[in-house]
């Protein structure tokens, strides 16, 4: 299986995964100190996670060199993923990183990375020049050499830092609550921008009867941060196990019968997994990968065009009428 | 997209009085999209109007049907058939479907079920927005992008009005001044100049002002002998 | 016939079958599994009163906890639905409820079907409500 991450946790459930019997492919970007294991069972690749695809047993990871064929994937290293304000736009949609007129708040919470940060701070240099005002969201300012300096820069350019508490959107307004005064700053931004804007975390966590370190994709495990050494080796050892498992047979995915979709995007919007999509012919489809057949776009469909194999409203009638009739 | 707001179910009960077979017909387009007429509406409906009936023993047979688009005849038409017998079409259309609907069945009363809200866009899920006041002379490259038609409550050609307060509308402080948007947004596009012309009066019989409009697609009309 | 319906979401149902190892009995209410609460809409609830059911008690996840992540919003949305359709033509919008629990609240569950029962013994068959045959 393939591991994402670098530090103790990614390298500890990697050996845990050879422990128990199984392969690991550890990503990471800057595997110092890290070497394959001998008897092959380990390998690493200097290399990051983009995206998951398939189901368990049968998985691919698309990493920035290429796919790894897997039977799970565990992350051991990932900033948590930051819910997006809506009309979030990423910066690397903008033409040559110019920005519009106006002000721009640039959304650094939640990461990226130093890379990300630095080519943010840039752009919000340039656009400073531009004479557009930039509102700076951080979590936190650390900043060392060359990173302090692309700090001051843009401080001196006149880039606003806050370190919020809190954000609220209200129509056109921004409210940010500074952490340090408590003040509550309100700004009517003509643009967020994000350096990542990836609406699409594929390793969010799931909730807690999903399943332990469960993640919404099947497949896909998510190890705890800030774990203590013991308790890092028990979740290691977790990890390891329910990924070493066979890989559960996943259910019968919803269906859709394209020729009563409406294309309202309702599925789309509400499906928790992901799994609904609009094809290429602009009619909604279920990824049979990560439909978990839960029923919820068969109920909310505005059109009744998507059913639940077994949960028909047939299914569902007979049922209700047979219990009813106390079979 | 049209956007409507289903009757209140009382209201359609009370419309239907006296009417024992009935056909509930719902639209494929933008009254399904807007969660008003599709097929889900419909079904829930008819199920909600059987329920009434049982509930005052009344014997009533309730039919359904969605229809691809309710305002085009050859799709209208295809449904004749479930026509037969009834004495009530409940349409679940627009106003424009309810229309096409009575005009085909001549002989059974069509009752619209749904209250046509305008044109408008989701804002999120679940929330539709009017957007274009349908005025037959759009402006919208002079105002950023911004209907202020339909988005200013006074319709006003050059506001905002002494009213406009912190971005909000002074007849509804819940809704955002549209010419508030319109600055911002003409500011973004680094055109404020545009602020700067006066839009005149609108020539409001484009609108339907005057009178019920046509439009005449000369490309798209058939000659008598393309039509079979 | 059995009054009450309980559309049950299959992590829920564990709190059914503790109430059984628990020597609960169920009586007067149907019980009839779903994948997940979310699977339930409007129609499916105004169905299963024109079958007979006097009342109709779904059951989810708490809150946050469900197994589909999100799907007892949906679940809530569309009871919530049922409610408003059933008061607009005249019934009675109690008959139809939603209870949160998880799959080791099973007293909380039993009390919840126990309710619904009173209700639909209270609000009868929806057939006699206006004395016609």
């Amino acid at each position: 299986m393939v591991i994402a991450g670098c530090g103790t946790e990614a390298r500890t459930v990697a050996d845990e995964v050879v422990r128990q019997g199984g392969r690991a492919v550890l990503l990471c970007k800057e595997p110092s100190g890290i070497a394959d294991r001998p008897n092959g069972r380990m390998e690493v690749k200097a290399s990051s996670l983009i995206a998951v695809r398939g189901a368990p047993g049968r998985m691919t990871a698309v990493t920035e060199d290429g796919d790894v064929e897997c039977s799970s994937v565990i992350v051991a290293d990932e900033p948590a993923s930051v819910a997006l304000m809506p009309w979030t736009t990423p910066l690397r949609s903008l033409p040559e990183g110019r920005g519009p007129r106006g002000t721009v708040v640039l959304d650094l919470r939640g990461g990226p990375d130093r890379r990300g940060r630095a080519h943010a701070l840039e752009a919000a240099i340039e656009m400073l020049a531009d004479g557009t005002k930039v509102v700076v969201l951080v979590d936190e300012v650390l900043a060392y050499g060359h990173d302090e300096l692309l700090y001051r820069q843009a401080q001196q350019a006149g880039a606003l830092f806050i370190r919020p508490l809190a954000v609220e959107r209200e129509g056109q307004r921004m409210d940010v609550m500074d952490s340090i005064s408590g003040a509550i700053i309100s700004i009517f931004p003509d643009m967020v921008v994000s350096e990542t804007a990836v609406n699409q975390p594929c390793t969010d966590r799931g909730s807690v009867s999903m399943g332990p370190l469960s993640t919404y994709r099947r497949g896909v495990l998510r190890l705890r941060a800030n774990l203590l050494e013991d308790e890092l080796r028990t979740e290691a050892r977790a990890a390891a196990a329910i990924a070493l498992r066979p890989p559960a047979e996943m259910p019968r995915p919803a269906m859709v019968d394209e020729g009563k979709c409406s294309a309202c995007l309702t599925c789309v919007r509400i499906c928790p997994f992901r799994a609904a999509y609009m094809n290429a012919d602009g009619k909604a489809r279920i990824d049979g990968d990560r439909c978990m057949a839960c029923g919820k776009c068969a109920a909310a469909c505005a059109g009744k065009a998507i059913a639940l194999p077994g949960s028909t409203d047939t299914d569902l009638d007979a049922r209700i009428v047979a219990a009813m009739e106390g079979e | 997209m049209i956007i409507a707001e289903r009757k209140g179910l009382d209201r359609i009960i009370e419309m239907l009085d006296g009417r024992r077979s009935i056909l509930v017909a719902g639209c494929r387009s933008c009254v399904s999209v807007c969660q008003a007429g599709g097929e889900r509406e419909v079904v829930a409906l008819a199920e909600a109007l059987r329920l009434h009936a049982a509930s005052k023993g009344m014997d009533r047979s309730i039919d359904t049907v969605t229809i691809e688009r309710q305002c085009e005849k050859e799709w209208v038409m295809e449904i004749a058939p479930l026509i037969e017998g009834k004495d009530a079409i409940l349409s679940m259309a627009c106003g424009v479907g309810a229309q096409i609907m009575q005009q085909a069945f001549t002989d059974v009363q069509v009752f619209p079920g749904l209250n046509t809200e305008g044109m408008g866009a989701p804002e999120v899920q679940g929330v539709y927005e009017e957007r274009c006041g349908g005025c037959g002379d759009c402006v919208l490259h002079l105002t950023g992008g911004i209907c202020p038609v339909a988005r200013c409550s006074k319709s006003l050609l050059n506001g905002p009005c002494g009213g406009s307060q912190d971005g909000r509308c002074e007849i509804d402080p819940e809704k955002p001044c549209a010419w508030d948007m319109i600055y911002r947004s003409l500011v973004r596009l680094g055109r404020p100049d545009l602020l700067e012309i006066n839009i005149p009066p609108k020539d409001w019989s484009h609108s339907h002002h005057g009178g019920p409009r046509r439009v005449v697609r000369k490309r798209a009309v058939l000659s008598e002998e393309e039509v079979a | 016939m059995n009054k009450v319906v309980t559309l049950i979401c299959s992590a829920a149902l564990g709190a059914l079958e503790l109430a059984k190892e628990n020597d609960i009995v169920i009586t007067d209410t149907a019980v009839v599994e779903v994948p997940c609460s979310g699977r339930v809409d409007e129609a499916t609830i105004l169905r299963t009163l024109r079958q007979g059911a006097q009342a109709v008690l779904v059951v989810g996840c708490l809150a946050s906890n469900c197994r589909f992540s999100t799907g007892n919003f949906e679940a809530h949305r569309n009871v919530d639905e049922a409610k408003r359709i059933l008061e607009e033509i005249g019934l009675s919008p109690s008959r139809v409820e939603m209870v949160e629990v998880s799959s080791a609240q099973y007293m909380k569950l039993v009390e919840a079907m126990e309710m619904m029962a009173d209700r639909a013994g209270e609000l009868g068959p929806i057939r006699l409500l206006e004395g016609d045959p």
